[in-house]
Parts: C-alpha cells; structure tokens; sequence
C-alpha cells in the first residue's frame, strides 16, 4: 500500500463491466430486498447497463456531502487498495465525447479494466437528458479503445 | 649210308693207318740221323772255341777270340757262345744271350792248358734247321700218302660196285616188285659166287610164292559166293521181312544159315507179341493224356481262381485293418470330445453361477450408487446454504471494510479483520463451487454408473440364460459322444474278429493253393509222362508195323 498516494476502491460488477467507487462514498452495501430511504438510480439510464436477472444482486448506498443515492449492481467484488499510479485519466477524445465526469479515471485490475465512477456527478443528475442508447453506444467505443490502452 | 661208300671208309681207313704208321718211322729215322750230324758240327765249332779260349785266358787277351766273334755272328746255327773263368764267372760272351731263345741244345766243356783248367766254355746250338727239314720231310710223305690212299680207294670202290653192288641191287629191285604184288618178278643174273646163288634161290621162293597165291583166290571165290547168297536173305529179314529163309548146306556156311533161320523165327513170335503189346500201350497213354491234360487245365484254372480269392480276401483283411484303424482313431476323438464335453459343461455350470453372483453384486452396486446421488443431492443444498451464508458473511465483512474505512485510522486494526474475514467468505463460497462442481461430475458418474448396471444387470441375465443353453447343448454332446464311441469300440472289436477271420481264411487258400499248385506240378508231370508214353508207343507201333510177320 503506498503512502497517502493510494485509494481505497470498493470494485463491483454490473452489465458485465467492471466498475470502482472510492470507499468513502460507499455508506454501506445492502440487500436486493431492503427498503431504500434514498433516490434510486437507474443503471441503464445512468450507466447505459441493466443488471442480470440472474444474479442475487446488492444495493450501493452511496453519499457525498449531503447527496445520496442508491445503485443496484449484479455483484459487490472487493474492497481493493489502487496507488494512484496505478490510475489514469480518459483519453482527451472519449472525456470530449462524454457530457459530464461520471467516469473520472480508468484503472487495471489484474486483465480487466476497472471505469471509477464519480458519485456527486451521478447524484446530481437525476434527470439525465442522455439518451439511454447514445450512452451505451459510448461506453462500448470506450471499452474498445481503453482496451488498446497501456496503462502505466 | 651205302654199301659201297661204308667198303671204301673201311679200305681208306685201313690205308691211312699203314701210311701215318710208316711216316711215323721215317720221320723218326731222319730226326735221328740229322740230329747226329748237327752235334758233330756244334763240337767241332766247340772244340775249336775252347782251344781258342785257352789261349785267350792264358794270355789274358780276349782279343784272341774276335774272330770267334765275327764267325758266330754269321753263323746263324749259333744261338751263343759264352766263355768262364775259374769261377765260373762270365769272361765275354762271344755272341750274347738273344732275347728269346729259339729251340735249342747246350754244349759245354772245360778249357785246359798244359792240364790245368783255366775256366770253361758253353755254346747254345739252334735246332731250326733240323725242325724245318723235318717238317718239309714230313709234309712230302703226308702228300703222297694222301694221294696214294684217293687213288686206292677209288680203284677199290669201283671193283667193289662191279662185282657186288649192281647184283644186290637187281635182288632188291626184284624184291621191291614182288612185295608190291608183282608175281611174276623174277632175278636174271649170269654170276656163279654167293650172290648167283642167292638170286637162284630167290627166284624159286617166288614160284613157290605164285602158285599158293593161286590157291587161295579159288578159295576165296567160292566163299564170296557162299556169302553173297546168305547176304541177300540177311538184308531181307533187316529190312523187315521176317518170312525169309536162307538156303542150308552141310559146310559151315550151311549151318549158319540153319542158325539164322532159328534166330528170324524167333524174332517172327517177338515181334508179333510187341505189336500187340504196343497197340495196347498207345490206347492207354492216349487215354492218360488226355485225363492229365484236362485235371491240369483244371489245376491251373482252381489255382487261379484261389489266387483271386486270396488276393480278395487280403484287400478285404487290409481294409477291415483300415477300418478298425479309424474306429479306434473316432473311439480316441470321441473320449477326447467327451472330456472337452464334461470339461465346457462344467465351465458353463460355473460361468452361470458367476454371472448369478455378478448380477447380484450388480444390484448392490446399483442400489448404493442410487442411495451416492441422493447424497450428493443433499450434500448440493447443503452447499446451497453455505453458499449463501458465505455471500451473508462476505456482505458483513465488506460493510465493515467500508466502516473500517470511514474510521480513518481508528479502523485499521478492524479493517485488516474485515478483510481476513472477507478472504475467507471468498474462499468458502469457491470451495462450494468446488464442491459443486464435483458433486455434478458425481451426479453425472452416477447416472452413467446406474445406467451401466442396469444394461450389466441384463446382459448378465441374458448370459446365464445362454450359459444355461450351452451346458444342455454340450450334456446332449456328451451323450452323442458316448454313443458315437460304443459305436466306434463295437466297430473296431467287429473289423478286429474280422480281420482275424480273413486272416485265416488267407492262410487257408495259401495253403490250397499250395496244394493246388503241387497237384498241378504232379499233373504236368503225369501229363508230360503220358505224352511221352504215347509219343513212344507211336514209335514203337511204326517201328514195329515195319516188321511183316505174316
């Protein structure tokens, strides 16, 4: 673990992407089933993915500042320690082509590539104008080209 | 050799002995007388050559005796002439010592003066001269000897053959003529000496000789008659007339007539009983023969037909020897397919017990791994809950990660548990996958393991069903087998008493046929007597019936 240079990041799955959040927006993970006291995203709107119907499924339950938010994710992985070495920022095209910063950095765990996302940013847009499939159409162009990018 | 050439050896003999004798004489008489005259001469030269020598001693002068020298050299009747002393040494050789010394004689004498011997002198005197007159003497007699003994002999030798050898030979000419047959050979010689009278005496021996000659051709003549007549009645009677008869006399040709017309009658009655005898003979050889030669044919046809029976019958013996052979060899094959019989029924009896067994077994086998899947299915939902009792336990450990978290550094301690904790919720819920995953391939293994014996179950049932209907194939076989081979031992014991029986039937026709062939051999023989019989019959009948009796 490197000193104050690293983050942690809780890692979790949802629409088969692999997705981080930084552990002191995660207030705590819950029950598919549990009642919510907070506004409920919906991840195809928001992230262009649905989670499975397969999977048993958790709730994120997610904070800053004042803002909250619940996120339903097909599967929690881990509580990982990432240097900041270890993170990137988006390449100057795809941060262009998206409208706002809900994915902040890219990162690798072990082959797979792991989008951070920034939870004021999904807090504050509650009503995306996004097209839900433009969105979708990104997020594949995204997973294309990062996966031909190096991460140092 | 000749009379006349044996006359004159004789007479030349006789001369040549008076005529050597008197040479002999002659030559005695002369060597005498010349040998007297030759030691007259040889002294004188002697006496002269002492007196001479004497002189030469007394004076010691040897040339005294030169003259000596010069004479003796020439004379060639002096071989040599020595002179010695006292002593008797050598002096001087008047005429030495030639190297070989011709016949000879020696003369010596004392030389004396006034009585006193002074030495002596020898001399060697040839006899040559002698020896060659005597010789030429003695060629001159042998000479005229010779001639005078010719001339004598031949005087002799024709006087001889005038007076001896021309009547002798007109004896033996005479002679010669008269043994050559010549009767009326007679000698002629006008001669009155003993030669006359043994010519005389010849000639009456020849008439004596002619006139009994004479005699005895009349004789003979009559005789020849005589014989010629018996002759003609002999040849008759030869030639088979036995009805002849010689004419009889009372001289000794008449009683041989009388005994040869005895002797014909006689023949007449034998001759008649042979031809009698002789017909009867014929009849029964032919009869014989013809017997013998039909029991040979006879014979010859039994002995083939035994042959043939016998040949059979061998062939039979060998094929029943064959048969028993191969009876024996099926009675062999059948106990062997017996015991392989016995030996499969037993291993079908088995194999259906082991199969019961195994389907058994099986069964068992079926009913636990029913009760392993039912297990594992229990053991599926257990995992089940762990499963989510792990996912529970993983929930609390991430909650309290992130608690931990919010803690700052108060929380670490607890963060490092949570993770701990987390870890092993992780490791717990990929062992239940495991574990799930096994329990699968378990559930898999099992189904294909109830399934396979079940189809085991059936085949096994369907073995022992087939087992069973091997081993009543093979019970039938086995009784098959046994039949077969009471049929094969009663077979080869039937070719067996079989074999035997030909067997002596065999040496049976062997044996006739034995007898067959001697009986033939004994009628050949019969047959080859009757032939001959017959044949000698016939030659007796023709013979005979040559004879006229009648």
């Amino acid at each position: 673990m490197n000193d104050g240079a690293s983050l942690e990041i809780l890692c979790f799955r949802l629409g088969g992407i692999l997705w981080g959040i930084e552990a002191d927006q995660v207030e705590r993970i819950a029950r598919s089933a549990e009642a919510s006291d907070a506004p409920l995203l919906d991840p195809a709107r928001v992230l262009g993915v649905a989670p499975s119907e397969f999977t048993s499924g958790r709730r994120l339950f997610l904070r800053t500042g004042s803002a909250r938010v619940v996120l339903p994710v097909d599967e929690v992985l881990d509580l990982v320690s990432l240097s900041a070495n270890n993170l990137a920022a988006l390449p100057p095209l795809i941060a262009g082509a998206l409208p706002d910063h809900r994915i902040w950095a890219v990162g690798k765990m072990g082959d797979e590539i792991l989008l951070l996302l920034d939870v004021a940013t999904l807090a504050g847009m509650k009503q995306s104008s996004m097209a839900a499939g433009e969105l979708n159409r990104l997020v594949v162009e995204l997973k294309a080209r990062v996966s031909a990018f190096q991460v140092t | 050799m000749r009379l006349r050439t044996k006359f004159s050896l004789v007479v030349a003999g006789a001369v040549a002995l008076i005529m050597v004798t008197l040479a002999v004489a002659a030559h005695t008489l002369e060597r005498r007388h010349l040998e007297r005259l030759l030691r007259e001469r040889a002294t004188v030269q002697l006496n002269l050559l002492a007196q001479t020598s004497g002189s030469a001693l007394y004076n010691k002068d040897m040339t005294f005796l030169a003259p000596y020298q010069i004479q003796f050299d020439r004379d060639e009747d002096v071989v040599f002439a020595t002179v010695r002393d006292k002593a008797g040494q050598v002096v001087v050789e008047v005429k030495p010592h030639p190297q070989t010394l011709p016949l000879h004689f020696l003369l010596e004498q004392p030389v004396q003066v006034g009585g006193e011997t002074l030495g002596s002198v020898s001399l060697g005197f040839s006899r040559a001269k002698v020896e060659q007159a005597l010789q030429q003497g003695t060629r001159f007699i042998l000479l005229g000897a010779a001639g005078g003994v010719g001339l004598l002999v031949a005087l002799v030798a024709l006087v001889f053959t005038k007076v001896a050898v021309v009547p002798l030979n007109q004896i033996a000419a005479t002679t010669q003529r008269l043994a050559a047959g010549d009767l009326s050979a007679r000698v002629t010689l006008a001669l009155r000496d003993e030669i006359g009278a043994l010519g005389g005496h010849f000639n009456a021996m020849a008439e004596q000789l002619q006139a009994m000659v004479e005699r005895e051709r009349q004789v003979k003549t009559t005789l020849e008659q005589q014989v010629s007549n018996l002759l003609q009645v002999v040849l008759a009677a030869s030639t088979g007339r036995l009805t002849v008869e010689a004419p009889v006399g009372q001289d000794e040709m008449g009683r041989l007539a009388a005994a040869f017309n005895q002797m014909v009658a006689s023949l007449r009655t034998l001759v008649g009983e042979v031809q009698r005898a002789g017909l009867q003979v014929s009849s029964a050889s032919a009869e014989i023969l013809a017997a013998s030669e039909q029991h040979a044919s006879g014979s010859a046809q039994q002995a083939a037909a035994v042959g043939e029976v016998t040949a059979t019958l061998e062939e039979l013996s060998g094929t029943a020897a064959q048969i028993a052979e191969n009876a024996r060899a099926v009675e062999g094959v059948a106990a062997e397919t017996a015991h392989s019989a016995q030996a499969g029924a037993a291993a079908v009896e088995e194999a259906i017990r082991a199969m019961e067994g195994i389907r058994a077994r099986v069964e068992e086998i079926a009913k636990k791994t029913l009760a392993l899947g039912e297990r594992s299915q229990q053991i599926g939902e257990v995992l089940t809950l762990i499963k989510e009792i792990a996912g529970e336990i993983h929930l609390l450990a991430l909650n309290a990660a992130i608690e931990s978290a919010a803690a700052g550094e108060h929380g670490k301690r607890f963060a490092v548990v949570a993770a701990e904790v987390r870890r092993l919720a992780e490791r717990t819920r990929a062992s239940t996958e495991e574990i799930r995953g096994i329990i699968g391939e378990i559930q898999t293994a099992t189904n294909s393991s109830v399934l396979a014996t079940e189809q085991g179950m059936k085949e096994a049932e369907d073995v022992a069903v087939r087992a069973g209907r091997a081993g009543d194939a093979l019970d039938e076989i086995l009784g098959k087998v046994d039949r077969t081979a009471q049929a094969a031992k009663q077979i080869s014991v039937a070719t067996q008493q079989q074999r035997t029986a030909s067997d002596q039937i065999v040496a049976s026709m062997r044996e006739l046929a034995d007898v067959i062939k001697q009986t033939a051999a004994g009628m050949k023989q019969s047959s080859m007597a009757a032939g001959e019989l017959n044949q000698l019959a016939v030659e007796l009948k023709a013979r005979v019936s040559a004879f006229q009796v009648t």
